[in-house]
């Protein structure tokens, strides 16, 4: 498609906007007149006072039009409907209160509208709305208003993972009126400690997809939209400017970065929060005149310093933690309570919470001129990728490589005597392993081979058992620290042993080979 | 301000615990002092480096600032060492072999 074309679509489907705006208008100035001639006719003639025992069933279509206008029109006349109106149903009068819409079919009409008249009394919302929102409105900080600003309110969630779980299940439930979900990934066993929206039955599906079911579960008036996709510099923009605000539940820097940039070019508040380990941070961005990202960390910090929830761990509950902190600040922000200027900083391990007073805007930063914040290759900013999975990488040659499946077949099942080196934690080396394998840690492994310095005497043993055979083979967990560790023993006995021909290899893919290529009932994780 | 020799009670977290192999430790400095020789003598003196441009330091909760402006420093002021926290894993260049 070439420019002029396109320029021109863009042009004819706005011109039908306009088009239907304007229908909309005068259907709804019709509805209106329909309505308030209807309650003037039906003013009773005696003047008597009608017990309010009938529900009528109002038509509106949007949520904001007809309030107080229309509030006027009806709350001054006190009568109920015409009885001869099929949208009304009678009950018994005794019933009002008790009748819910699921106990009794001919109870009282659903209705999706907020404006709604039950006979002479005016309410806000619908039932449905009223009653599932009420403990909240009641509160003096929300109110009818607050409530009314959430249900209008659109916030995307960028990521549907450890901290985007409770964010998204208390954003749906407190009535934020459109979720937006982005998220590349899909949900997989070991998410589900932590992630907790996603459940066994959606193990496998896309997590937007899996999050989607569940906000419908408890809330089925949330709007929804679902991005299944790596947001990246071609599609931030786009996609944020779509919404009020913008939740950072992402597990990677990259992507945080971008969205400070993208959240600035928009002139959207970011709520950012993040959680590792037994850690966790929580912090709103780009809001009332408050420092950006960048103002706070203007430097990615470097790749090697940086863990992810794959690699290191998280225990579950921490980013559960921060995740529904998230949820407060982003409810307070949409409904204009004073929201956190501090960046609060959560330590699980020593049951400590601090808050720290943030800085103002930097002067320097590109947050002086939002307007012109350019959007750049995150991954190189950060030397690091947008996502958690960490990728294969091979530092040897191709010989030096042993598949999982040769390595059963010629060395394990014909008995011929080796060394299988696994060099994982101690606890991942207890959670599981292949019988036959000699375990020591990547810090052990140093001690042992290094070019200089103390070894303990337990250690020494242990070198000479690995090296007691010819064939040696390093294994770990996804096969990358093994190569590590081959290069380290081939320098050790070059030096150490010389003339002695050693096969040290490395197992290709570590133990996830051996789950994919040998033995698929071993545990992944 | 008069000068002095104070302690302060520096508290680690994220990976600058791991990297200071603490949570807590006490460092004896000398007051007043500016933010960039704080900066410096935290980051020596607990094994810092890689995270020294990506690193928060709060006085007693207060975010300090990078300027020329000196601090006065008393006993039992508390430094937080807070470094950002975010998952991503490498980039296949620039992975090193440390050993």
């Amino acid at each position: 498609m070439d420019t002029e074309e396109a320029v021109r679509k863009v042009a004819q489907l706005k011109e039908k906007i306009r088009q239907l705006k304007e229908d909309l208008t005068n259907a709804e100035t019709e509805l209106e007149t329909i309505l308030e001639d209807r309650a003037f006719k039906s003013r009773p003639t005696d003047g008597a006072s009608v017990r309010d025992d009938t529900i009528r069933r109002d038509v509106s279509n949007e949520r904001d039009t007809n309030g107080a206008g229309q509030r006027g029109a009806h709350s001054t006349d006190s009568q109920v409907g015409d009885p001869a109106s099929p949208e009304e149903i009678h009950r018994e009068p005794n019933n009002v209160n008790q009748t819910t819409e699921s106990d009794n079919p001919n109870g009282p009409v659903k209705v999706e509208d907020d404006c709604v008249w039950y006979g002479e009394v005016y309410s806000k919302f619908s039932k449905d709305i009223t009653e599932r929102y009420s403990r909240q409105i009641l509160l003096d900080q929300v109110g009818v208003m607050g409530q009314e600003k959430l249900l209008n309110a659109s916030v995307l969630i960028v990521g549907c993972g450890g901290t985007g779980s409770p964010c998204i299940q208390y954003l749906a439930a407190s009535g934020v009126g459109t979720l937006g979900l982005a998220d590349y990934d899909r949900v997989e066993l070991s998410n589900l400690h932590r992630q907790v929206i996603h459940t066994t039955h959606t193990i496998g599906q896309p997590k937007v997809t899996s999050a989607k079911r569940f906000i419908s579960a408890i809330n089925r008036n949330t709007i929804v939209h679902a991005y299944q996709t790596l947001l990246d510099t071609s599609n931030a923009c786009d996609i944020i400017r779509r919404y009020d605000v913008v939740v950072d539940a992402c597990d990677n820097a990259p992507t945080r970065y971008l969205l400070n940039d993208a959240c600035l070019r928009e002139g959207r508040p970011l709520v950012s929060a993040s959680a590792l380990g037994l850690e966790g941070q929580l912090c709103v961005y780009n809001y009332k005149g408050g420092p950006c990202y960048r103002c706070i960390y203007p430097v990615p910090p470097p790749a090697e310093t940086v863990g992810t929830c794959g690699d290191n761990g998280v225990l579950g509950p921490v980013p559960g933690v921060m995740g529904t902190l998230q949820a407060v600040e982003t409810i307070k922000l949409l409904i204009g309570l004073p929201v956190m200027d501090k960046l609060l900083v959560y330590d699980a391990e020593l049951s400590k919470f601090l808050s720290v007073k943030l800085r103002k805007k930097k002067e320097d930063c590109v947050c002086a001129h939002p307007a012109d914040t350019q959007l750049v290759d995150y991954e190189v900013f950060c030397s690091s990728r947008a996502n958690d999975k960490t990728p294969d990488i091979s530092i040897l040659d191709p010989t030096e490589h042993l598949t999982a499946l040769d390595y059963r077949d010629e060395f394990l099942a014909r008995r011929v005597a080796h060394t299988l080196l696994d060099v994982r934690s101690v606890d991942e080396f207890a959670m599981m392993s292949l019988n036959i394998a000699s375990h020591a840690t990547m810090a052990d492994v140093q001690l042992m081979f290094a070019e200089a310095g103390e070894c303990p005497a337990f250690l020494e043993s242990l070198r000479e058992d690995i090296l007691a055979h010819r064939h040696v083979f390093v294994i770990c967990r996804r096969g990358n620290d093994s190569q590590k560790v081959v290069q380290l023993l081939k320098r050790y006995v070059e030096r150490h042993r010389p003339g002695v021909v050693y096969d040290i290899r490395n197992i290709k893919e570590g133990y996830k080979g051996w789950q994919k290529y040998v033995d698929n009932r071993i545990p992944t994780y | 301000m008069p000068e002095k020799e104070v302690v302060l009670t520096v508290l680690f977290f994220a990976k600058a615990k791991d990297l200071s192999g603490t949570v807590q430790s006490t460092i004896t400095l000398k007051s007043p002092i500016d933010y960039s020789s704080l900066l410096n003598t935290v980051v020596n003196q607990f094994n810092l480096n890689p995270l020294r441009h990506s690193l928060i330091l709060a006085l007693n909760e207060e975010y300090l600032e990078d300027s020329q402006q000196v601090l006065d420093l008393n006993n039992n002021d508390c430094l937080a060492i807070i470094p950002p926290i975010s998952g991503g894993t490498y980039l296949i260049n620039t992975i090193k072999v440390p050993y």
